[in-house]
């Protein structure tokens, strides 16, 4: 994989630091997930868009994968920031959205390897600075709508000077400006019409953001259970959303009487990465979010009927508090049936080498990955696995899936500057796993929405199929469980998002799982 | 951090009457007041003091009375009372101000009374005679309150000299007087308002100037303490002038003008753990842990358990997320200095993050006993508590560091959070409503 990730060297402009999502999915359904690595521009090569090359790799089921991009047809999407996929006309192959500044891009899959831009068909542009997205049939219609978040508003040929003012100062050097001091923008929501035509209606239904906050990673996940997705906005700087599916198209934001808003001391943080996880097998979907460098990383517990931030309680806060926060997943790295937790971190500021940190580890900063230890507490474990998570990167994307489908969870990390890693799980004593694909009827062939549950003696886990996780970026939507010893799920159930169910017995471990929906 | 008192300033000042009119001693009603006033002012020239201070209380007795007498002609039947009232309780002489005061009482209302004293005084004469008792009340009290404030008793000092100003806010040095008798009682608080008029009426005076950003400093107004102390032609030389500046800027978070304030004092006067405190004070909040800590750990080995070394330490460590390492600095301060609720409710912080919060609440605990109007303590009582899932009692406690600090938005924040906890979902809605407003407020308007 020879992929660059473009990035002016001093990131004098805020937007030349936020870009960098990652997809996994498998583009050409031959069962083996693809990379697709988004590349941005920098101010200086604002005007010519082939400055930046996105990249897709198909994996070539032996450890190696090809760059098959400019075949694909996906490799200048523009001022590049994040990625998501789904089927999104049902037609069993993986569509490719791609969130940029200045005008997303829906590549539609042709099933032969190529994609074709049908953006403008599909009103999808957005416009604007668009950063997080997500696919979710959030009115249940059977078909698949789009959020996407928005970040600041910026004006290429006007913009803020760097180091040049209150909000451009770090510790008295002069850095990039923003978010702070800089106007917000909207988000948006697209409804599918069914007609390959999709219509925004964020205002409509609530989730536009008309205080213009300064939206970043996104989760649609229905928190309450009952049976309608709901969404989670990380916006920086700002409170985050929490949108309540009112299963009348439209939505009510709750973050704040619901806990999930703001750090638990009021303190509105840096918002980056958002992933959502049955961690302590509860039966219920909590929340951990990155941010930025001395506040910390959020672990918002779903106690039922709220959320309860319990960073420091479970022993993931502390360490964080140096870092700036950006990917994010929870994955049973160890197949021992509990939900581990990673982020991948990187400052903003090139400069930050010569400030005075406070309690702020250096522009390139290591891994945090935590292992958990089943009792609502983590430990933090990235010095077990050497350079590969301790070296300093300065990381953003992050997705998780199973690359040579051998059970262990690999991970792919989108940088800012420079290459990708593609770190591949090579623990030699994971437990046993199963990982489970799921193929909707209708229009939802990815069974977006579904959630899948999974006993196994003692263990009863519980996986959401997502579009739109981490920051960015697209997790593998094969949902994937560490049963530790035990050889086989007793039962395995899915609740498709149209509510209907399926249940399977007495399922073997070590084996992937295609469950079709009737 | 304490600071030495200064010396008291000189306080012995002359009465400075008004010129007495050379009138007929038989029908001036001030004859009485008049010896009084010069018979006390020769014991005080003498340095007779016990003597000065019984004929300045029996001038006082003189002078109530006739300011009575002078109320009640006017008509001001409830002032004039008043006069009689504190000629009863200055001088313990009773007689004549309570037949005054029965002689009032029992006089027709509105009629004015007749003072027999002041038959021989024409109406015109009247507003003459009344300055001239303003301004031995006000001597005497002045120089009583000097008296007290030789004798170092400063609080009572301070209590006579508000008398003087009180009945007249001008007098000659009344201000200067009771500055600095409330600066040496230490109540720096209501020092700084006379210290700051008299300094306007003094404006040369660098001894005044000194005092009042000390009283400043001591009142937590940084800025102004270090404005006053930025200007003083001395400090370069003096080093707790000098340390007095630094501290200010450090407490005003100007520590990177304070930096090169400690540098200088360290060049001409040599290492202090004092000063390494302070100076680590200030790099940890320049964002410069590393020089801090260096500083902080100077000033233990130079002289193990100095106030605030580890308390800043521990700050650090807990800024840092490392917990364990900011609580052992913490309860290094706390043994050396166990009434130090700063302190001890971060510490109470760091257990509570160590998911320890029966430590916590058991340590908060002792904080609100010591000092109840604690908001920070109070909060984080209530956020415990809200944790542990005693929220009613939770909401007690945020309430009351709500009422403590009605702009603190986290209070708000996380009073609204033990509303919702306890079902009563508008009265959360208005708190974080009022959070957001804050928050909005702070920022300058949106996002």
């Amino acid at each position: 994989m020879a992929f660059e990730h473009h990035s002016a060297p001093d990131k004098k402009y805020i937007v030349e630091s936020m870009s960098g999502g990652v997809a996994l999915f498998d583009y050409d359904n031959d069962g083996r997930i693809d990379i697709y690595l988004v590349d941005s521009l920098t101010v200086e090569t604002a005007k010519d868009p082939k400055a930046a090359r996105s990249a897709l790799y198909r994996n070539l089921g032996d450890g190696r994968f090809q760059d098959v991009t400019d075949k694909a047809g996906v490799a200048h999407p523009g001022w590049g920031m994040g990625a998501c996929t789904a089927d999104v006309d049902g037609d069993g192959w993986e569509d490719l959205y791609v969130t940029a500044l200045g005008g997303n891009h829906l590549y539609h899959n042709d099933h032969d390897g190529t994609f074709s831009d049908i953006t403008a068909r599909a009103g999808l542009a957005g416009g604007g600075w668009s950063t997080g997205c997500g696919f979710a049939d959030y009115d249940r219609d059977g078909r698949l709508d789009l959020f996407v978040s928005r970040y600041v508003k910026v004006d290429l040929e006007n913009l803020p000077e760097f180091g040049k003012g209150k909000t451009c100062e770090f510790r008295g050097i002069a850095v990039q400006c923003g978010p702070r001091g800089l106007p917000g923008t909207s988000d948006l929501l697209f409804h599918n019409d069914g007609n390959g035509h999709f219509t925004e209606v964020g205002e409509k239904a609530g989730v536009s953001d008309p205080r213009a906050y300064f939206g970043l990673g996104i989760a649609w996940f229905d928190y309450n259970q009952d049976g309608w997705p709901d969404l989670y906005v990380a916006n920086d700087s700002t409170p985050s959303f929490l949108y309540l599916n009112q299963k009348d198209g439209t939505f009510k934001e709750l973050a704040f009487p619901m806990g999930v808003a703001v750090s638990e001391d009021g303190g509105e943080q840096g918002g980056m990465g958002v992933a959502v996880g049955d961690y302590d097998n509860s039966g219920r979907l909590s929340v951990f979010k990155t941010n930025f460098a001395e506040e910390y990383n959020s672990l918002f517990h779903n106690d039922g009927d709220h959320f309860t931030d319990v960073s420091f309680r479970s022993k993931t806060a502390a360490s964080s508090i140096p870092f700036v926060g950006w990917g994010t997943a929870f994955l049973d790295y160890d197949n021992d049936g509990l939900l581990d937790l990673i982020a991948v971190n990187g400052h903003v500021y090139p400069q930050m080498d010569q400030a005075r940190r406070g309690a702020s580890a250096g522009y390139r900063q290591r891994k945090l990955l935590y292992h958990n230890r089943g009792d609502g507490t983590f430990d933090e474990v990235a010095a077990q696995f050497g350079s590969a998570l301790t070296e300093g990167r300065i990381s953003r994307g992050l997705a998780v899936g199973d690359l040579d489908n051998d059970g262990r969870l690999d991970l792919v990390v989108d940088d800012l500057d420079g290459s990708p890693q593609l770190l591949h799980n090579e623990l030699a004593d994971a437990g046993h796993w199963l990982l489970v694909k799921l193929v909707g009827k209708g229009g939802n062939t990815d069974a977006i929405g579904a959630v899948v549950r999974v006993k196994a003696g003692k263990l009863s886990l519980m996986r959401l199929v997502q579009s739109g996780t981490s920051y960015l970026s697209q997790d593998d939507m094969r949902r994937h469980f560490g049963l530790g010893r035990e050889t086989q799920a007793d039962s395995l159930e899915v609740l498709w998002p149209d509510g209907t169910t399926t249940k399977l017995e007495n399922v073997k471990a070590n084996q992937l799982v295609e469950i079709k929906q009737k | 951090m304490p600071l030495a008192p200064l010396a008291i300033a000189a306080l012995l000042f002359g009465s400075a009457l008004e010129p007495r009119r050379a009138a007929d001693p038989a029908l001036d009603p001030a004859v009485a007041l008049d010896r009084a006033m010069s018979e006390a002012e020769g014991s005080l020239r003498d340095g007779e003091l016990e003597s000065a201070e019984s004929r300045y209380r029996a001038a006082l007795v003189e002078g109530w009375l006739l300011m009575g007498s002078l109320e009640a002609v006017d008509g001001r039947r409830a002032a004039a009372l008043q006069a009689f009232e504190r000629a009863s309780t200055v001088g313990g002489e009773t007689q004549r101000a309570q037949r005054s005061r029965a002689l009032v009482l029992a006089s027709s209302d509105p009629a004015p009374w007749t003072a027999p004293e002041l038959e021989g005084v024409p109406p015109a004469d009247r507003p003459a005679l009344r300055r001239r008792v303003v301004a031995a009340l006000a001597s005497a009290y002045l120089n009583l309150g000097v008296i007290q404030a030789q004798r170092q008793r400063f609080a009572r000092a301070a209590e006579l000299l508000e008398t003087a100003a009180e009945i007249d806010p001008a007098f000659p040095k009344v201000q200067y007087s009771l500055g600095v008798a409330l600066f040496n009682a230490q109540q720096f608080d209501k020092a700084t308002g006379p210290l700051t008029r008299a300094l306007a009426d003094q404006p040369r005076d660098v001894a005044l100037q000194r005092m009042l950003a000390i009283a400043w400093l001591n009142t937590e107004a940084f800025d102004k303490a270090a404005a006053l102390l930025r200007d003083d032609p001395g400090r370069e030389d003096d080093a707790s002038l000098q340390y007095a500046y630094g501290l200010a800027l450090v407490r005003g978070n100007r520590a990177s003008e304070a930096e090169p304030v400690f540098a200088r004092l360290l060049a001409r006067h040599g290492d202090s753990a004092e000063l390494n405190v302070l100076l680590g004070q200030a790099h940890a909040q320049r964002g410069d842990f590393d020089a801090a800590v260096q500083s902080l750990k100077r000033a233990l080995e130079l002289k193990p358990g100095v106030a605030e070394a580890s308390a800043a330490l521990g700050v650090i460590y807990l800024k840092q997320g490392r917990l364990p390492e900011a609580e052992a600095a913490l309860r290094a301060e706390l043994k050396g200095h166990p009434s130090d609720v700063k302190t001890a409710h971060n510490l109470a912080t760091v257990l509570d993050r160590q998911g320890r919060p029966q430590e916590a609440l058991a340590l908060l605990r002792e904080v609100l006993k010591a000092k109840p109007d604690f908001a920070d303590a109070r909060y984080l009582f209530g956020k415990v508590l809200l944790a542990q899932g005693a929220a009613e009692e939770a909401a007690q406690h945020l309430e009351a560091a709500a009422r403590l600090a009605p702009d603190d938005a986290n209070i708000r924040y996380q009073l609204g959070q033990a509303y919702q906890k306890l079902g009563r979902s508008d009265a959360a809605r208005e708190q974080f409503e009022v959070f957001q407003k804050l928050k909005d407020k702070r920022r300058g308007g949106g996002s």
